[in-house]
């Protein structure tokens, strides 16, 4: 079985590789996990693999360091239900951790898998068996990336019942560099009619979600929060899941609220991912209906008045013409 | 000449029939107009001044600057009353990077009307996941799942959002209610499993207090002493995989607190975290 996490991402065709197991003359990293002396868990890690960076290297500005991670999990067929950790790390600092969920049911083996990082946001995926390839890349931590000699580990952990046979870290995995730091999200947010609002009245939010850097933003829930006794939303859902959001993928949406209550409520409107999560908040003032005739109630009930008399005439008219 | 003997009933029967049509469009109208989509025109007006929300940057943003710094959340805490803050401290808002979280958890449910429970002072950094986290601190509390042990609380990490809450995971010295020697409980959250920085990589963060004859009249906190303990716990139970504990080497999360007793919920915290590197 073979899975990407989730699509290889495209701003990796633009990374310049710097270190990989391949070019350090390695196959493949091969880690058993044993465990650990109290038994709670069991443990990993690979030799550490050397590796130089030059003069005045350092995670961020106009170069940003990627953390390549590609293996595959073997997992034990009398693997019980657990939880696995899967990471890489330069001189000791992580910079990609995937984890995996073991769920045995009888016979049957359910691998889900997830991942936080600020190239994928989350990312959580699963799949019946006993073996998965996944592949992932991560922004690397500042920690991690130094001038002069460096060191790239690997390290398996697994909780609960889990079981593993083998882990085996694939040689394209490594460290590349690339002009494109993580993504960020800006968000725009204007409403209408205006701040002062009437019960009854409806009010436009529009919400505007960019991504002014290079590098997309994946994985953004994007929406709103807001009073249910003061507004009642007309065009729902409130909130809504996006896979990416970009320079040429914006999020563009407008929130139809009609105003149910007097008062000063407020609306919050913002976006989250694991790159930003920008807000906003709108607190109009809402004051009573127009004064004298309230369109807004009564228009209805004197037209379901009207109807209803209209039927009974028209019956009338038709039953006196029978007779 | 021809004769229509029914012409006066046949133009009756279509006046009828033309009559309820009418008011069955009359009666669709008002229905049309009662559903949500009617907008009434409302008088154009100037839009709200269009806000531009910039990332905040890393620090501490209590609620008092509600409505200056960026990422403050407008709207009274009440529950901030309950908490004998001080030295400036109080509910507040972590920016960490992009990430943001509360310095306090919350009881009952994930609501910031709700009381709060205790102060966050420990955050699990570099290489760290909730499951990680309780495996290996499994060793001095092993209580997490069962009875009291794994009575949820709950942290709102998202500023933004209601909807960004998340339940604790706990860890416990012993489920033991009623014992006479304190028992030390630690809650850790985050999102996902953990957050992720550049700069303190993957990590959760937690609230640790003691339960002291708990549900036997005893008090829950004393939150600095416990912190202080759990770290020296951390110090052997993380040193397996490379990890360390520094108590109180963590960032200044403005939630001191007097050391007062009130009503058993017995507060105290200096307001500086433990950091604890997990590999």
């Amino acid at each position: 079985m073979v899975c990407a996490l989730v699509a290889p991402a495209t701003a990796a065709a633009r990374d310049h590789p710097v270190v990989s197991l391949a070019r350090l003359g390695l196959q493949k990293v091969v880690l058993v996990p044993h465990k650990a002396p109290d038994g709670r868990f069991s443990f990993a890690q690979s030799n550490r693999f050397t590796f130089s960076l030059p003069r005045g290297t350092r995670q961020g500005g106009n170069t940003w360091y990627v953390m390549h991670l590609h293996f595959g999990v073997e997992v034990a067929p009398d693997t019980g239900s657990g939880v696995v950790d899967v990471s890489a790390s330069s001189d000791s600092r992580s910079s990609d951790l995937v984890e995996l969920r073991i769920g045995r049911v009888a016979n049957v083996i359910h691998l889900s898998w997830n991942k936080v990082g600020l190239i994928h946001g989350t990312a959580t995926r699963s799949v019946v068996g006993r073996r998965v390839k996944l592949e992932d890349q991560n922004i690397m931590v500042l920690a991690g990336v130094r001038p002069g000699e460096n060191y790239l580990q690997y390290q398996v952990e697994a909780f609960g019942q889990a079981r593993l046979t083998r882990i085996v870290v694939y040689p394209d995995s490594g460290i590349s560099k690339s002009s494109q730091g993580p993504g960020t999200l800006r968000l725009h947010v204007s409403a209408k009619p205006g701040p002062r609002l009437r019960v009854g009245q409806i009010l436009h939010v529009t919400m505007n979600v960019t991504d002014p850097q290079a590098r997309p933003v994946r994985a953004v829930t994007a929406g709103l929060s807001y009073d249910r006794k003061a507004f009642r939303l007309l065009n729902p859902p409130p909130l809504i899941q996006l896979p990416v959001v970009s320079r040429s993928h914006p999020y563009r949406r407008i929130f139809d609220l009609r105003v149910l209550a007097v008062g000063k409520p407020t609306i919050e409107v913002g976006a989250q991912s694991v790159n930003a999560s920008p807000e906003a908040t709108i607190t109009p003032t809402v004051r009573a209906g127009p004064a004298g005739f309230q369109w807004n109630l009564w228009t209805p009930l004197a037209g379901v008045a009207l109807g209803a008399a209209l039927i009974i005439a028209g019956r009338r008219i038709r039953t006196g013409a029978r007779s | 000449m021809l004769h229509y003997p029914h012409a006066s009933s046949l133009r009756r029967r279509v006046l009828g029939r033309t009559v309820t049509l009418l008011g069955v469009a009359v009666l669709t109208c008002a229905a049309l107009v009662a559903a949500p989509g009617w907008a009434d025109s409302g008088s154009p007006a100037p839009t709200i001044d269009p806000p531009t929300i910039v990332p905040a940057p890393p620090g501490v943003y209590p609620d008092k600057a509600q409505g200056q710094g960026q990422g403050s959340k407008s709207g009274p805490i009440t529950n901030v009353e309950i908490c004998p803050c001080e030295g400036g401290g109080g509910l507040a808002w972590i920016v960490q990077q992009k990430n943001s979280f509360r310095n306090f958890d919350f009881q009952n449910g994930p609501n910031e009307s709700n009381p709060l429970d205790w102060p966050v002072d420990f955050i699990y950094l570099n290489n760290a996941s909730i499951s990680k986290v309780q495996s290996q601190m499994g060793m001095f509390l092993p209580c997490q799942t069962t009875g009291v042990c794994a009575a949820p609380m709950y942290m709102h990490y998202g500023i933004w959002s209601s909807y960004a809450w998340v339940t604790s995971a706990n860890m416990k010295q012993s489920l033991s209610a009623c014992t006479p020697a304190a028992d030390l409980h630690q809650r850790i959250y985050a999102p996902s499993g953990r957050f992720y920085s550049t700069n303190w990589g993957y990590y959760v963060i937690g609230t640790t207090h003691y339960d002291y004859q708990e549900l036997c009249g005893g008090w829950s906190g004393k939150s600095e002493q416990a912190e202080k303990a759990v770290c020296q716990d951390g110090v052997v139970a993380l040193a397996y995989t490379g990890g360390a504990c520094y108590y109180n080497g963590g960032p200044v999360l403005a939630n001191g607190t007097a050391t007062q007793n009130i009503n058993g919920h017995y507060w105290m915290n200096d307001g500086t975290a433990t950091e604890a590197l997990v590999n």
